[in-house]
This record gives C-alpha cells, structure tokens and sequence, in this order.
C-alpha cells in the first residue's frame, strides 16, 4: 500500500475510533438543535401572563365610567387583552413599595413626557419579553396619534390613516425579474455556512498542530521520517484529519436532518401560530432579529425564498471553500506544530495566523447588513479570508461566477504554495528537538536544502 | 569482504553550520561498525543523510555499489537516539503501522511480530498502549520495530540507554545474532566498553571531520606509544642504571614483595630488547605491552584534533 494512504488511514482511524468523536458527532446536532429550537422557545414558547398597569394621571388615552367609575381605554382597538397581556388602567401611580407588593408586574406611566416626546417609562417586577414590550409600545403609540389626530389636529381619524403610508422593500434583481430577492435572508444562510467553515478550518487545523506537536514531543518522528519522507508524513497528517473533519460534517447534516425533522413536526403548531404574530407585529422590517428570522424561515410565507436557494451551488461552494480553506490553514498549523516544542509556545505563532480567519469571520457577520461593499469584494477574493467570506458573497445574486471562479482559482494558487512553504518549514522543524524557533530561524530553515 | 556501504565525500551545511566536512568512510558487509564523537560533531547528521531524512550537499553515498535510492529505506533499520511511539496507540497495532511504513505487507508483520514478541515474552503486551509501558518494555518494542524488516543494514543511535543491564544484555545478545545472520551494524555511542566489545572498525567524527578510523587493532596499533608495563624485583635505582638512551623510565611504584614499572622503548626496539637488557640485573616477573584502551583514543584524537583547529 502507498505509505502516503498508510499515513492518512492511521490519522483518520485513530481519530474517529476516539470516544470524543463519536461524541461530538452525535451530541453536535443535537447541541445544534437545542440551540435553534431554543431559541425560538424562548421568544415563542413564553407562556406567562403579565399584568400590566397603565397610569394615565392626563386622561389622554382612558376614560373613566361616568356610572361605574372604572376606567378603561378610550380607544377600544388598542389596549385589548391578549393571551400575554392584561392591562389594567388607574388615574394614579403605585408607589414603589406597594408596586413590589402589588399583583401587576408592569407599570406603563404615561406622563408629559410620553405625552409630548412618546418617552415612556415603565417599571417592573418581572421584565417583560420582546413581543410583550412590542404589544405595549404599538398600544400606546397608536393610542397616543389617535389622541393627537382626533384632539389637537381636530380630524377625521379614519381619513388620516387613509392617508398615511408605511412603505417596505421588496429587493428584485434586474437580472432575474418576476421574483423576490431577499438577499438579507439568504446571506444570512450564507453566514451559517460561514461559521461552519471557520469552526470546521480552527478545530481541524489546531488538531493538525496537535499532532505534530505529539509526533515531535513523542519523539516517534525521527523514526517515521526513516521510513517516509517528511512531506509525505506531513500531507498523510493534514489529508487523513481533513477526512475526519468532511466525515464529522456529513454525519452533522444527516443527524441534523433527522432531528430536526422530528424537532420539526413537534414545534409546528407553536410555529404556525408564531409565524402569525411575526406578521401582526411587522418585526419584519427591523431585519435581523435572529430568532424572529428563524420564525420567519420557518413560516410558510417564508418558504419560498428558501427554496430559491440554491443549495446543490451552497453545498458544492461549502466543501470546496471547507477544503481550500482547511489545506491553506492546516499547512500552517501544521508548520507551525513543527516550530516549537510544545503547545504551550504555540501562541507567538497562532496569533497572526488566526487573525486573518477571526478577520474573515467578522467581515462576513457585517456583509449581512451591506453585502455589496468594496471590503466585502476585496476579501471575498483574498485567499486568507475568502473561505468565509465567499460563503455569504455567493448567496448574493449579483455576485457574478467569474468573480467566484477568480475566488477558487486565487484561493487554490494560495493553498499549493502555502503547503510547499510549510513542508520546508516542517521538515527542518520536526527534527529541530528542545527548542522554539524564532521568525529569523523560520526563514532561514525554509532557505536550507533538503 | 564486500562493502555494504560507501560515503564519499559527504559535505552538510546548515546556514552558516558546517555539520559535515567531506567525510569518506566504508562499512564492511557484516561486520559492527562503531561511529563515536563528541555531542555534536556530526554523527547524527551522517546517520540522517544514510537514512534519507536528509541529503548531502556534496558527495554521494553508496549502498551495495548502488547511489542511495528511496527503495533502500526498506534494507536499513534506524533506532534514532530520540526516539519513541505514539503513546495512545495498541502496541501490536503500533508495530504493524510501522513494519508496513517500512514495506511489509499485514499478514507477513504480524507473522514476523508474533515470533519476535514470543521470543522477547512479550505477548501480552499485544493490545496495550505504550503509556501503560514502562520505559525499558517500550524501549524493547522499539527494538523489535526497528529490526522486524530483517535489514541488512542496521544504524543504532545509543541503543542501550534506557535499558536495565539485563535487558542491555539481551539486546547486546541479539545484535551479535543478526550480525551472525549476515546483517552489518553501524554503532553510535558514548559507551566505549561496548566499542571494545562488540565493534571491529571504527570511525571517529570530530567538528564535522573524520578525523580516526579503520578496525579496532589498528586504531589501538595507531595510538599505542611503545610502552610496556615491566614487574620485577630489584630496586628502581637497578633499574635506572640499565636504561640508558634506548629505554625511558616513566613510572616506578613500589609494592610490597615487587616493583612495577613503565618503561618506553625507542622506536624500532621490540619488548625482546627490554626483556635482554633487565634479565642480567633483575628478576622480571612479567611483562606486557600497553595498548590504550578505546576511551583513552577517543579522548586523545578529539583533544588532538581540537588542538589543531585552534
């Protein structure tokens, strides 16, 4: 058997065999799920009611019963009950001290201030969640310019909301007309497969490092390079772990697939009705609510676009940029193992080689936001951050093919010279017992004939 | 006899380092040869460019008359002064990995693994770890792998230490067999009694300079100074009058019923000429001829050679 494959198939097998493997491979998507579905529990699944008080001492947005004294909204279409929300309404304040004591775990006090400006304060036992404040806020707001239209503007209310317009995007490509682009959406996807790869890229590349940190500390190298040469040993170490990663993603989406379809068919009821109140309260126009997206992925609404994706294209970029990437940096991780004598001397070295990926990472979470800017361009093409950054690029639709094609054929031109440059560098390195090299001996190593 | 392995004129550099300075030296088939020197002459260097790990400079390096090639890794066994296994790996599991880095197939390395670890009792070893080892047992495995290729050349870099002298001996033991067997031993050591005992030539490497080498007798031959070590009865001062200009005086202790004493002899004179001239005066009780032993060399060419590199 060619000792090269020997190599790759001990690296992988000692890997996937470890209890730790099998572990994670099976706790990630779980772990995954856990995260998602928590996500959307916690926004969606709040069962709690919340009592709350509105104070309104200026009698602009209640009445009070002539008869029965009560007093209640003066609007009728605002301040309804919910499943979330009772309101109860008072002319007075609660003091601090009988609020602790009291049944009402909010206090809404309508002041000048909110009367004027629409600042609000409201005081509280137990702090009310995003949709609760939303259902509060739209309250008083509409209440307030109902007040404000019908008392000090002296009109017709129902001729004003005529008149009034709420305006909201809907992004269509020129190239590709007759549908609805939702490029926020999708490169919001794209950075999920961003992530992926920067954590896939750091896991495996440390564990690159590791290894030959073992290899050199266990002093077995010298034997082995008896036998093979260093550069086989160094490219059996990188391709066998590269394996373990694309084995560990894989399992990830098929397990993933199958949790969450149970997960799935478990939470569709809650989602069909959160989905309804993520309508209801437009929390679509603020965006990037993660978890509202989620809910909004998952709505039936939201379908579509999510199926305009195309995913064979994300799929097929993700390895590919997994790969490049993972090649590019375990070379240098793996450099590097071979430079010093133990993991602890590691971070001089680690630093400027992380920092570029750590760069990319966040470069992707910003281009979310603003995916056409010229950063986004640079360093969706420049090969230390294009493994990320390209991920949520693509999404994009005008991103154009040879603008990706550049990308891979600059990211692969990279990868080939950066394992050339660490194999020189390794195979002086691993032999190099005792001490922790400096940047000028690094140099000077990559210089040295074989 | 025929020469399994020729250096000539091997240079090797590193920067501005010089770790090997046109070195030449021959390794008869079969026999044990002993490269000594001082930490850092140039030792390893040789053995890494002999194992291919690295490659000279300058000068070629024949195996059996062929220039070293990749496939001759499969004919040379290394045991490298650092060495060591993967500790988390099975041992048997360990040592199949590395006969089969080394060009055997499976099935033939776990024939071979189960006569080697029946042989050295060591079976039950089989499915450990190496950390569950101690360090003479893993230093016995490692002995097994580097010989269980059957290697007509085999290049040990300090291969006793770590080993209890029991197992030393053990190991001792099955270098002479294989050598028996028609395999050639390169030895490097700072262990001179081992020179002494095991190996028939030896090179010396000094500030990346062969500076001593050729079989064991002819070194000593090279490095003895005529001098001869005389007990008698008699007084010194006797024997100071019989010495005259062919002979030197350089020690005399007394003891209780005799003398002893060292005397040189001018080049050209034999112990013959010695014994003539001490037996009309003196009793002589014995006599023998002082050949310096292998550490004494070592010391004096490494000082030697310093000397005139300052």
């Amino acid at each position: 058997m060619n000792k090269i494959l020997l190599i790759i198939k001990r690296e992988y097998l000692s890997r996937v065999k470890k209890k730790s493997f099998i572990i994670m491979t099976f706790l990630g998507p779980i772990l995954f799920a856990a995260l998602m579905f928590g996500a959307i529990a916690v926004t969606m699944n709040d069962n709690s009611v919340y009592q709350v008080l509105v104070v309104d001492p200026y009698e602009v947005i209640t009445q009070k019963d002539s008869v029965t004294g009560a007093i209640y909204p003066r609007f009728t279409n605002h301040f309804k009950d919910s499943e979330k929300v009772i309101y109860s309404f008072s002319r007075k304040s609660v003091p601090p001290e009988a609020f602790k004591e009291g049944e009402y775990e909010v206090m809404l006090e309508v002041d000048e201030a909110t009367i004027n400006d629409g600042k609000c304060n409201f005081y509280y036992k137990k702090f009310p969640g995003e949709f609760v404040q939303r259902k509060m806020g739209d309250d008083l707001e509409n209440s307030l310019e109902k007040q404000r239209v019908i008392d000090s503007l002296q009109l017709d209310y129902e001729k004003y909301k005529r008149a009034k317009v709420s305006v909201s995007f809907a992004d269509i490509n020129v190239e590709n007309l007759g549908q609805e682009d939702r490029t926020q959406e999708k490169a919001f996807i794209g950075f999920i497969f961003a992530i992926l790869i920067y954590m896939f890229i750091f896991m495996y590349g440390v564990q690159v490092m590791r290894g030959v940190i073992e290899e050199k500390t266990n002093r077995i190298v010298e034997v082995i390079v008896s036998s093979v040469k260093p550069f086989q040993l160094m490219m059996g170490k990188v391709i066998g772990i590269g394996l373990v990663g694309l084995t560990q993603f894989l399992m990830w989406v098929l397990l993933s697939f199958i949790v969450s379809s149970v997960g799935l068919s478990f939470f569709a009821s809650n989602i069909a009705s959160g989905a309804a109140v993520v309508e209801n309260t437009q929390v679509m126009q603020t965006g990037m609510d993660q978890a509202v997206m989620m809910n909004e992925l998952m709505s039936n609404q939201a379908i579509n676009w999510f199926f305009q994706i195309n995913w064979t294209l994300m799929i097929g970029l993700f390895l590919f940029y997994f790969i490049g990437g993972y090649f590019l940096y375990a070379s240098l991780f793996a450099a590097i193992g071979a430079a010093v004598d133990s993991e602890t001397d590691t971070q001089q070295f680690m630093a400027p080689v992380s920092l570029p990926l750590v760069f990319g990472y966040i470069i992707s979470a910003m281009m979310i936001d603003n995916p056409e800017s010229w950063a986004g361009n640079f360093f969706s093409v420049f090969p230390l951050t294009s493994p990320v950054v390209m991920m949520v690029k693509a999404t994009v639709s005008s991103t154009s093919v040879g603008m990706i094609v550049l990308s891979m054929v600059i990211l692969v031109i990279t990868f080939i010279a950066f394992i050339a440059l660490a194999g020189r560098i390794y195979r002086v390195g691993i032999l190099m017992y005792g001490k922790k090299a400096s940047y000028k001996e690094i140099w000077k190593w990559i210089k040295y004939n074989p | 006899m025929s020469e399994i392995l020729k250096i000539q004129g091997v240079s090797k550099s590193y920067g501005k380092h010089k770790a090997l300075s046109s070195v030449s030296l021959s390794v008869k088939s079969g026999s044990v040869y002993g490269l000594l020197g001082p930490n850092g002459a140039g030792k390893t260097s040789l053995i890494r460019i002999i194992n291919q790990i690295t490659a000279p400079d300058e000068g070629e390096v024949l195996f059996k008359g062929e220039s070293l090639r990749p496939s001759h890794i499969e004919h040379i066994g290394y045991l490298p002064e650092e060495r060591g296994l993967y500790k988390k790996m099975k041992v048997g599991e360990q040592c199949i990995y590395l006969a089969q880095l080394k060009g055997l197939s499976k099935a033939e390395a776990v024939k071979r693994l189960t006569y080697w670890f029946e042989r050295f009792d060591i079976m039950a070893w089989w499915n450990k770890t190496i950390e569950d080892l101690s360090k003479g047992m893993a230093q016995k495995v490692q002995f097994i792998t580097t010989i269980l290729h059957e290697p007509e050349l085999l290049i040990l870099d300090e291969p006793f230490s770590g080993f209890d002298p029991i197992n030393a001996k053990l190991i001792q033991e099955e270098m002479l067999r294989l050598k028996s067997k028609g395999a050639t031993i390169i030895l490097s050591t700072h262990d001179m009694g081992s020179v002494e005992e095991l190996c028939d030539d030896i090179g010396l490497i000094d500030q990346s300079h062969l500076v001593l080498s050729g079989p064991v007798g002819e070194v000593k031959k090279q490095f003895k100074e005529n001098l001869f070590e005389v007990a008698y009865h008699g007084t010194a001062m006797e024997l100071g009058i019989l010495m005259g200009h062919q002979f030197e005086l350089v020690q005399n202790d007394v003891f209780n019923d005799h003398n002893m004493a060292k005397i040189r002899i001018s080049p050209g004179l034999t112990l013959n000429h010695l014994l003539s001239a001490m037996m009309s005066n003196l009793e002589i009780i014995s006599a023998r001829e002082i050949i310096p032993n292998m550490n004494e060399i070592f010391i004096k060419a490494v000082t030697q050679n310093q000397l005139t590199h300052e």
